[in-house]
């Protein structure tokens, strides 16, 4: 971090490139449209670039710019809810996409297949803080700062994330309703 | 389903620590207590379990999700570029400017201004050459003792007076006489014919002359 501080555009470069689909992920938690989440992952490190002599190295690099990502994410999320033929984000955390099939969890695989479609059903809160927990493995502590709440609701609020994403995977598809 | 959920309790403490058990974010004391706890709690041990499992299924998610547009670090590095171009313009402009003010430059330019503001002052308090000269006192007169007659009437005196241009300034002296003073507004060759006629015999006056 030091180097892009000091305008080293390679070593920019490299850090670009660890965090460009992470950041991309981590914004298309709080945004369906990929075209958006594309412009959170440009004016994301374009305030990297700008901004990295700002950087304190009291908490980790991820932290830090997924906390950049999380602001223009949600900026972003807030434009496009504000667009009367879009559907706004809360409400499409609601609505259920694809069905997964039933999965009896311990000791089979759950496909990423499967899990990509059942986070779908999940609030942009809930699959933001499942990707911080469980793909970016920050502590708990570091996503509390990230996040701006208490330790203990980011224990709880994983918790039931978890189960709600285990709820939506037991789930009969329809054609084992129907049998 | 866990036994959590089965009885809609709260979930145990260890519970909500497993996915940091499991990706090695706990300190040593909070990963202790979390075996501890394993050891005697058999839905723990099944939650860690499906904790495991729906961890694998997460990272399996996020590492097929879409990937980035082929575009979209290009798109990074442009605006970088053009945001450095501009910040490089920046710093030229206030690299003058620094360059400008630094100390080197600061004595000259303040003996520059002190011998600027000397000019000006001097300007302003020197009298300038294309002005003329004036004092207090208006241009020079020329002044007349003049002695009327006795028998003039007082309004001829006045006539005389105006058609000469003339006021009093002094008098009547000892010897009857007043001190004039011409304007200059009568032509000298009609101020002459004028004082000869009034020492004629018919004139008003009985004698005139000059005032070194």
């Amino acid at each position: 971090m030091a180097a892009v501080a000091g305008g080293d555009r390679g070593c920019f470069e490299r850090l670009y490139a660890l965090y460009e689909r992470r950041v991309l992920q981590y914004a298309r938690s709080f945004l369906r449209d990929r075209a958006t989440a594309e412009e959170v992952v440009i004016d994301t490190m374009l305030s990297v670039w700008e901004s990295a002599s700002r950087f304190q190295g009291t908490a980790r690099v991820s932290t830090w710019i997924f906390g950049i990502a999380r602001h223009k994410a949600l900026d972003a999320a807030r434009r496009v809810a504000r667009s009367a033929d879009i559907v706004p984000l809360d409400e499409a955390g609601a609505v259920p996409a694809a069905e997964p099939g039933p999965e009896v969890l311990a000791g089979q695989v759950v496909t990423g297949r499967l899990v990509q479609a059942a986070l779908e059903c999940l609030s942009p809160e809930q699959r933001e803080i499942l990707w911080l927990a469980f793909y970016e493995d920050l502590p708990y502590s570091e996503i509390a700062s990230l996040l701006g709440i208490p330790v203990n609701t980011v224990k709880t609020r994983v918790f039931y994330a978890k189960q709600k994403l285990q709820g939506v995977l037991m789930r009969p598809t329809p054609m084992e309703r129907v049998s | 389903m866990t036994e959590h959920r089965e009885r809609n309790s709260a979930p145990h403490e260890a519970a909500l620590l497993l996915p940091w058990y499991l990706n090695g974010a706990l300190s040593e004391e909070e990963r202790r207590t979390v075996d501890l706890h394993l050891a005697e709690c058999e839905a723990c041990r099944r939650e860690l379990g499906e904790v495991q499992v729906l961890r694998g299924g997460l990272r399996e998610a996020y590492e097929h999700a879409e990937a980035p547009s082929a575009n979209l670090r290009r798109a990074v590095m442009t605006r970088l570029a053009g945001r450095a171009a501009r910040a490089t313009l920046l710093e030229r402009i206030a690299g003058s400017a620094r360059e400008l003010l630094q100390p080197k430059w600061a004595p000259s330019l303040l003996v520059l201004l002190l011998v600027a503001q000397f000019g000006a002052l001097t300007w302003l308090l020197l009298p300038h050459a294309a002005q003329p000269i004036t004092r207090g006192l208006g241009p020079a007169h020329l002044r007349l003792h003049i002695v009327f007659r006795p028998s003039a009437p007082e309004s001829s005196v006045q006539q005389a007076l105006r058609d000469l241009g003339a006021r009093i300034v002094d008098g009547p002296d000892s010897a009857g006489g007043w001190i004039i003073e011409l304007s200059g507004a009568v032509p000298a060759p009609q101020l002459a014919r004028r004082l000869r006629e009034l020492q004629e015999p018919s004139g008003n006056v009985e004698r005139v002359e000059p005032i070194p």
